[in-house]
């Protein structure tokens, strides 16, 4: 019954779009982005069929060069329409499509952030993410339908499972043999990163091998649950932001961490304008810093003439100083990296003041 | 057509939630575990050795990725494996590559690769056969060597 209830709740609920919107324009850009890649390769290494290629589809349905480049095109188009925000949901379908399309006719061609790429577009272009950043059109402020952002956030519970799972699976991962490999190989990367060479030399130790495995496997796991939940939901986030990031700093993923971190928006509640910044226009210039990083609207400014720096949070309670930054950091994403530090600060500060 | 209504909405997750379930239950059957959001399934390379099977049975290395031979009309021909297999194939022979989507879809790309090259090259009236010594390194752990051999298809 509770499962029921809650599958109805999903598939029916409805909500502000302007996320989904945003997260419409970094798919966008993406796919832009990779539609370049493909050309670059067409003129630098020439047709893929030119050489040696590994179709998953028969000979025949891989396209000849012309073909290819009329495909690209398409990827190309498709791609503006989807930032522009015409057509960008028949858009999606059809970049996710050709994407799907190009994989299968070289193997060589799969990744997984392309296929992940492919799932994402295909459940954006069911959701109303055309509704705002629409070229030549003012936005439409109306509730939207929010099944899809649901099916996109149980899409990355299915990935999380999935690779967390398999890798549980495998004992040469668990037990940190993969880890080491990779560490290894990678060590020149690190390095480049300004990692510590004594953190990456640690790396390479069996124990450090292990514990890293052991901790991705954990976390991968952990997320797929922690993340639904309203309770852990927001630590979920930031342990998923840090981890993605983490990954990123070590391994050559960056449009995969991307991906998932413009999904990630979509795990933030819906609550457009939920909380108050008053302050005064003359002395709190700073302001301007909330507004312009506010990608989520979720403050609205109440200047006032001599008012005192406050945030009224989306309970009602009025926070000043730390607290007050607290607020503002853990609702803004670019900020929001830095959020456990100041909650933890604003949370002693105040305990002593108590 | 893509704002549906609440049957469509469900039988739009049961379709694509039960794709994605399948390819993830049978990403084990892929060499390249394609589709199944495997992420760093390993961490392995492997150095593929390639020899040209001539008349009589004798072999001859591939030496620095090139080779010579006479078309059927006598006419002498150079060849690259590096034009025709290109990364993320193992493009580069005698060397260590990656095989970042694990030691059996390398070893699946270097088969498919020796039956490409051996059917694209058909000024090579010499070949009878390319013969491939694959050395994989799974994880750190050496492994067995494999054999290929893919008759040219002239």
């Amino acid at each position: 019954m509770g499962v029921e209830v809650t599958l109805r709740r999903l598939r029916d609920q409805t909500g502000d779009t302007f996320v989904l919107a945003v997260v419409r324009v970094g798919f966008g850009l993406l796919l832009l982005n990779e539609a370049w890649l493909a050309m670059r390769q067409l003129s630098d290494a020439g047709y893929f069929g030119g050489y040696f290629h590994q179709p998953f589809l028969p000979e025949g349905l891989v396209p000849s060069a012309g073909v290819y480049q009329a495909v690209l095109a398409a990827q190309f188009g498709a791609a503006v329409l989807v930032v522009a925000g015409r057509a960008a949901r028949p858009a999606l379908l059809v970049a996710a499509g050709l994407l799907v399309y190009t994989m299968l006719c070289d193997r060589l061609s799969f990744h997984h952030y392309r296929h992940t790429m492919a799932a994402f577009s295909t459940l954006l272009a069911f959701a109303p993410c055309d509704r705002h950043f629409v070229l030549g059109r003012a936005a439409n402020e109306a509730p939207g339908p929010l099944w899809a952002q649901n099916a996109i956030k149980a899409q990355v519970v299915v990935m999380y499972l999935a690779s967390g799972g398999s890798k549980l699976l495998d004992p040469e991962w668990r037990g940190g043999l993969m880890m080491l490999g990779m560490v290894k190989g990678l060590s020149p990367l690190l390095e480049r990163n300004h990692l510590p060479a004594s953190l990456v030399a640690a790396m390479q130790t069996p124990f450090g091998g292990s514990l890293l495995a052991k901790g991705a496997i954990g976390t991968e796991l952990a997320l797929a649950f922690l993340l639904w939940w309203p309770r852990t939901r927001k630590l979920a986030i930031w342990i998923g932001l840090v981890f993605h990031l983490v990954i990123s700093q070590i391994t050559p993923v960056r449009l995969f961490t991307i991906e998932m971190l413009l999904v990630y928006l979509l795990f933030a509640t819906p609550d457009a304008g939920a909380r108050v910044v008053r302050y005064d226009p003359r002395r709190h210039s700073f302001v301007h810093v909330i507004e312009t990083l506010d990608w989520l609207r979720r403050f609205k400014l109440a200047p006032s003439k001599g008012a005192a720096f406050v945030v009224v949070d989306r309970d009602g309670v009025e926070k000043q100083g730390l607290r007050a930054l607290a607020v503002v950091v853990g609702a803004l994403p670019v900020l929001f990296v830095g959020w456990p530090l100041v909650a933890g600060l604003a949370a002693v500060a105040s305990r002593r003041r108590g | 057509m893509l704002d549906l209504g609440a049957r469509g909405r469900a039988l739009f997750c049961v379709l694509f939630f039960g794709s994605e379930v399948v390819l993830v239950a049978t990403a084990g059957m892929r060499s390249d575990r394609s589709y199944g959001f495997r992420m760093f399934p390993e961490a392995s390379t492997i150095v593929v050795h390639v020899s040209r099977r001539l008349d009589g049975g004798r072999l001859v290395p591939i030496e620095g990725g090139r080779w010579q031979a006479h078309d059927c009309a006598g006419g002498v021909h150079s060849f690259r494996w590096g034009e025709m297999v290109r990364y993320p194939a193992p493009g580069q022979l005698d060397v260590p590559v990656g095989a970042p989507y694990g030691v059996e879809s390398e070893v699946h790309r270097t088969r498919d690769a020796l039956e490409w090259v051996a059917t694209h090259t058909p000024d090579d009236c010499e070949t009878r056969a390319l013969v491939a010594r694959i050395e994989p390194r799974k994880n750190g752990r050496v492994l067995d060597p494999i054999d290929a051999e893919v008759g040219h298809g002239r």
